[in-house]
Parts: structure tokens; C-alpha cells; sequence
């Protein structure tokens, strides 16, 4: 197995991890969005390009649009 | 340890699905618990690639015949490229759950809703 | 409100439970046979199959053919979330909804987005675009297919949303027309599933002429199938945002 793939994999780990013990709402959509990027250069290296592809559009475009839409709403109402 | 390595990527799998269910445990905000179970579902993609997936194996696209390459799995792919577009959906769904509880209770964190007390 | 002792306790029962569950996962995972697929009778199999449908990428060979009926079920999941999310989001009694958005209520102004990010998103929609047809259209042939390629599309309107022009995103983007798309998708993939049990004796048979391997026009179906799997995706994906981004989420306080 090639390094690159070890690294990443690893990278993948820890960033999961730290998203998952991140607290705050804007640093939590900001990891999460690294997070998923991270995952789609994992899934490119594992040899699936077509699931690095939708995990490009998905995590890259969908899931922060929503999650911003829910942060911008939140904010909001807490401020 | 070349087994190890040779697996790493179902380990990482099962590690975000643990660290996933750790932070639905643990949470203290509902957006939060909706990024965990997602981290906890990604856990599953990782799996799966793993599953069709060995030293040497290249991306199964082809170009008019194999020509002794070895092929990634690509049932597992299909698999997994279906799962990420269903999770942006169960996302979408969580999310709009969150709303609801935000509507109803007026409340985001789920100790301080109770019918969502455990 | 939970007494820190008791959450305390959950976590400690969580701690137990996981670290059990963790063993046996990577017990299990050493286990695995390490030739069962990638370099086995079986892999060859699947790459003939693919060389036969004339498919050069051979994930859309078993996502659109080989497998279609679980694509299927995949665009009746996606239909279901959209579907789910008009219900669960619908108003009940004693729920102060605003009626209208927060940012779209009069007296509220919002910081104008910056020239950069407006230029840049609005400039890359053409593309973005036209690389989600490339996507769509070329699934057979390589890195692409319906799924990505309706993803990508909701991408390009959502480059107008980034823009700043939420009122020319759901201009473009009206909710009849998105039914209607979602009905052509479903609807589409089903026909064609139908005519394919009529014509070749099996529910989404591969019945359209294979083509020559590498030329868009070729292995039948799946081509089609993907366009309207890209149809089916982009519409349940667009109502499934739109109904986020309608929901005014903040409660009329009770004054």
C-alpha cells in the first residue's frame, strides 16, 4: 500500500476524530467540510474515482449549504 | 503488520463509526449529533472501499479490454457512490428534524428537551 | 436538565460497550479473506460483463445495469427523503411559525455580498454546468453518472445562492417544474424498466442497441438510465434545499 494512502487514511482518522469532539457551531461546519474533502481524496486514492466524485459534490456543495442555512438561522436566534 | 496496513482503510472505518457513536452519546447540540451520525455513516463508505480493495488494484474503468490489470471491486463502489448521495439525503432529513425540536421545544440541546432525556 | 453524575455514568456505560463492539469489529475485519474479490474469477467476471455492455466504466455497468434495480430503490429513497421532509417540516397546531423567512422579512438588511465572492460564484456557473451534462452524459464512458452528475447540478444553483441571488435561484428554479422533473425521473426509469421486462424478458433489461465500446451512443440503456437517475437526483435534492432554506426557523417569541 502506498504511503500516500496510509497518510491520508490516518489524516482521515484524526480529523474525524476532532470533529467529533468540536464544540463550537462554526468550527464545527468548518472541520466537517475539511473532514469531507479529506474523505474524497481517500476514496481517490483507494481507487474509486466515481465515489470521490459524489463525495466531492455532496460534501463539498450539499451538506455545508444546509448545515450554513441551519448555522446562519441558529446565530441568529441565539445572538 | 502488512495485514494491518493491508486493511487500514476498514480499521479507519470502524474507528470513525466508534468515535461517530461516541459523539451521539456525548452531545450536547443537535446540530452536532447530526454530524456525528454522519461521521458514523462515512465510517460505512470506508468499509465498503476496503472491502474491494488490494495493493495494486487499479480504478475499474477500463479502456476496451482489462489488459492484465487487476480491477478495484466495483460493486462495492456503485455501493458506496449510491450511499454518499443517500446520505446527503439522511442529512437533510436529520436536519430538518433539528427544525422541528427547535420549533416545538425552542431548545437545540437534547438534555435540555425532555422527551429526548436519556 | 441530567445530573453530571448520571452523564458520567452513560459514558462509562458507552466506554464499556464500544470498546466490546470495537473488538469484535476488528476481529472480525482480520478475518476477512484477503483474495475473496479484487483478483478472482469473480473480478474477471464482472470486467467481462462490463467489456459485454459495452460500458467502459464499469461501476455505471452495475449501478445502471447489472444492479439498476438498486438504483431504483435508491431514486424512491431520495424521493421518500424529499417526500418526508414536506411532512415532517408541515406546521402543526401550537407551533409559532413565521410565515416568512427571516432574511426575507421587511426591515431586514443584509450585509451585500462581497464583489469577489459574487463574481467568482456567478462566473463559474456556466461551467459548473456544463460539467455536470459532461458528467451525466459520459457515465458509460468514465469518472461519472446520473448520481454525480444531479449532484453537481444542484452545485451549479447553489453557486447562485453563494452569489448572493437567492431570489434568482428559486426563480430558476420553480417548485412545479421540479415536480415535474422528479416525475419524469421516476416515471422514466420505471417506463423504461417495464419495456425492458416486454422486450427482453426481464425488469430493466439492457434492451437499446449496444453501440460501438467508447462512443456516447452505445450500451443501451444505461446511458438513459443515468440521464434520468441525474434528473430524479437533482430535483428530490433542490426541494430537499429549498425546503431548508424556506424554513424560518427562529420562533415568534411570546410577547
Amino acid at each position: 500500500m502506498m504511503a500516500a494512502q496510509v497518510i491520508v487514511l490516518v489524516l482521515i482518522g484524526t480529523v474525524g476524530t476532532l470533529t467529533v469532539l468540536t464544540r463550537g457551531l462554526v468550527n464545527l461546519w468548518l472541520v466537517f467540510s475539511l473532514y469531507g474533502m479529506l474523505l474524497a481524496l481517500g476514496f481517490l486514492l483507494l481507487e474509486a474515482p466515481d465515489a470521490a466524485l459524489a463525495q466531492v459534490v455532496v460534501s463539498g456543495i450539499v451538506v455545508p449549504l444546509l448545515l450554513g442555512v441551519v448555522l446562519a438561522e441558529v446565530h441568529g436566534s441565539e445572538r | 503488520m502488512s495485514r494491518v496496513v493491508e486493511v487500514l482503510p476498514m480499521l479507519v472505518g470502524l474507528w470513525l463509526l466508534l468515535v461517530g457513536m461516541y459523539g451521539a452519546a456525548t452531545t450536547r447540540h443537535l446540530v452536532h449529533l447530526v454530524v456525528c451520525v454522519s461521521i458514523l455513516h462515512s465510517g460505512a463508505w470506508l468499509l465498503l472501499l476496503g472491502v474491494g480493495h488490494r495493493p495494486g488494484v487499479t480504478a475499474p474503468t477500463l479502456d476496451e479490454d482489462v489488459g492484465g490489470r487487476v480491477l478495484a471491486d466495483p460493486v462495492v463502489q456503485a455501493l458506496a457512490v449510491t450511499d454518499v448521495v443517500v446520505g446527503a439525503a439522511v442529512t437533510a432529513l436529520l436536519i430538518a428534524l433539528t427544525f422541528r425540536v427547535k420549533r416545538r421545544f425552542g431548545e437545540l440541546d437534547p438534555r435540555e428537551v425532555h422527551v429526548l432525556r436519556g | 436538565m441530567t445530573p453530571p453524575g448520571m452523564a458520567a455514568t452513560r459514558t462509562g456505560i458507552f466506554l464499556v460497550a464500544a470498546s466490546v463492539l470495537g473488538v469484535a469489529l476488528v476481529h472480525g475485519v482480520l478475518g476477512l479473506p484477503t483474495d475473496a474479490t479484487a483478483d478472482g474469477p469473480y473480478a474477471r467476471t464482472l470486467a467481462e460483463l462490463a467489456i459485454g455492455q459495452r460500458s467502459l466504466n464499469t461501476v455505471s455497468g452495475v449501478l445502471f445495469d447489472l444492479r439498476s434495480l438498486d438504483t431504483l430503490g435508491e431514486a424512491l429513497a431520495l424521493f421518500a427523503a424529499a417526500a418526508g421532509l414536506q411532512v415532517v417540516l408541515s406546521e402543526h397546531e401550537g407551533e409559532g411559525r413565521v410565515p416568512t423567512p427571516r432574511y426575507a422579512r421587511p426591515g431586514r438588511t443584509a450585509p451585500p455580498t462581497s464583489d469577489a465572492v459574487r463574481t467568482i460564484a456567478l462566473a463559474f456557473v456556466p461551467f459548473v454546468t456544463a460539467l455536470a451534462l459532461v458528467v451525466t452524459l459520459r457515465g458509460h464512458l468514465g469518472v461519472g453518472g446520473g448520481l454525480q452528475g444531479g449532484a453537481l447540478g444542484l452545485a451549479a444553483l447553489a453557486l447562485v445562492f453563494l452569489g448572493g441571488r437567492y431570489q434568482a435561484q428559486r426563480r430558476l428554479t420553480p417548485m412545479a417544474a421540479l415536480d415535474a422533473e422528479e416525475t419524469v425521473g421516476i416515471g422514466g426509469y420505471v417506463a423504461l424498466g417495464l419495456a425492458g421486462l416486454a422486450v427482453g424478458g426481464s425488469l430493466l433489461a439492457n434492451v437499446l442497441p449496444l453501440g460501438t465500446p467508447g462512443q456516447l451512443l452505445s450500451a443501451g440503456t444505461i446511458g438513459v438510465l443515468s440521464l434520468l437517475i441525474a434528473l430524479e437526483a437533482r430535483a428530490a435534492l433542490l426541494l430537499i434545499v429549498i425546503e431548508a432554506q424556506e424554513e424560518p426557523f427562529e420562533r415568534e417569541l411570546p410577547s
